[in-house]
């Protein structure tokens, strides 16, 4: 399980391992977030270990 | 996922390059996306007075940032819109930014001008966001006068302008498509050079060099932009980008190359003459009083 923390702090658990796949079961378009791990970019391709937390970063801005 | 420059693993992907990029190479790919566009549209000169204007977040700082590390003059430009915690916040990142490179920073608070947006919007029963254009450009434009500066830049980036022009197609609105171009020229004596130094980079790439830079801004989208009709538009864009990568770029890039000088833009040459000075602040208008100092006075009213 992997845990997935929104840009407005909410949680969500994927049962993915890889970030674009994840970004995918959570409902997020990869254009529209950065995903940060232990305070590192990392890019869709790469696959993680069960018990990662991942961050997401909005790039979008309003107006 | 490697850099294709020097096999680090790679912290941001270019799905249209197919191709990923490490901390270093991905720094220098960025400025040299935005020399290109300066370059390409013949946006500022070395000797100009760039007034940034600034939001306090990330495309207008991560703008005034690389403007500055490539030597231009620049000072930046904030207004206070009275928004809460939003304006709040988002002043002092932009007063934390100007000093930790040691910038200047010229701020308009519009609690101190006794306008802000939200009574400015209440009183006049306008929406707030056509309101705050209209201030907004005010100060500006009486800013870069006063300050002697010569272009404004901002930090609009491919998505804005992508979904811009996708609004102004849908509504084939014809006076707003003729004002796509990245560099808008000066009009009398008040408003100056407009540039868009930003125009050929994705804002998830802005956001990954403000990250990447420790570039610190305020995440959060002032409250008023919530539902607007452009955020509709970045993502049916996103989704279209996810499924054929290069989408925006070419969209927005296609424009200038086969469509836009169908629609020309018109200055206000031949009205120059008839230009005032608006008795009450000295910004040129057309009436008497500018339509900046024509709404301030519906508040009194
Ligand atoms: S979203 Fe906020 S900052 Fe943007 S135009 Fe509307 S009121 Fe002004
Ligand atoms: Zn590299
Ligand atoms: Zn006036």
């Amino acid at each position: 399980m992997v845990t997935v923390e929104f840009p407005d702090g909410t949680f969500r658990q994927s049962e993915k391992n890889r970030i674009k796949d994840i970004l995918r079961d959570v409902g997020q378009n990869e254009h529209a977030v950065l995903v940060v791990i232990d305070g590192c970019l990392v890019t869709p391709d790469i696959c993680v270990k069960n018990g990662t937390e991942i961050k997401l970063i909005s790039v979008v801005s309003g107006g | 996922m490697k850099c294709i420059k020097c096999e680090e693993n790679a912290v941001i992907s270019l799905s249209r390059h197919n191709a990923g990029f490490c901390k270093e190479h991905f720094t220098e790919y960025f400025h040299r996306q935005v020399e290109a566009a300066i370059k390409e549209y013949a946006m500022l000169k070395t000797s100009d007075r760039i007034m940034v204007c600034v939001s306090g977040g990330k495309d207008s700082l991560v703008l005034w940032h690389i403007l500055n590390l490539m030597g231009y003059k620049t000072a930046g430009m904030y207004v206070s819109l009275g928004i809460g915690e939003y304006s709040q916040k988002s002043k002092a990142k932009v007063n934390a930014f100007a000093q930790k490179n040691g910038l200047d920073a010229i701020i308009v608070d519009l609690d101190d001008e006794g306008c802000p947006i939200p009574l400015l919007a209440a009183r006049t029963k306008r929406n707030a966001c056509s309101v705050c254009g209209q201030v907004k450009r005010h100060f500006f434009n009486k800013v870069a006068l006063d300050g002697g500066f010569t272009v404004a830049a901002t930090g609009h980036n491919l998505d804005d302008e992508a979904a811009r022009l996708f609004g102004n197609v849908l509504r084939w609105d014809t006076k707003h498509l003729a004002k796509m171009s990245p560099v808008l020229p000066e009009e009398g004596e008040t408003i100056k050079r407009k540039v868009k130094p930003l125009i050929r980079l994705p804002e998830r790439e802005v956001a990954a060099y403000a990250f990447l830079n420790g570039i610190d801004y305020i995440p959060d989208e002032c409250p008023k932009s919530r539902g607007a009709s452009s955020l509709k538009y970045k993502e049916v864009l996103n989704e279209l980008e996810a499924s054929s990568p290069g989408t925006k770029h070419f969209f927005y890039g296609e424009f200038f190359r086969a469509a836009a000088d169908r629609f020309p833009y018109i200055t206000n040459e031949n009205d120059e003459d008839k230009m005032k000075k608006c008795i009450k602040c000295g910004a040129e208008t057309y009436l008497d009083v500018c339509s900046f100092c024509r709404l301030k006075e519906k508040l009194n009213g």
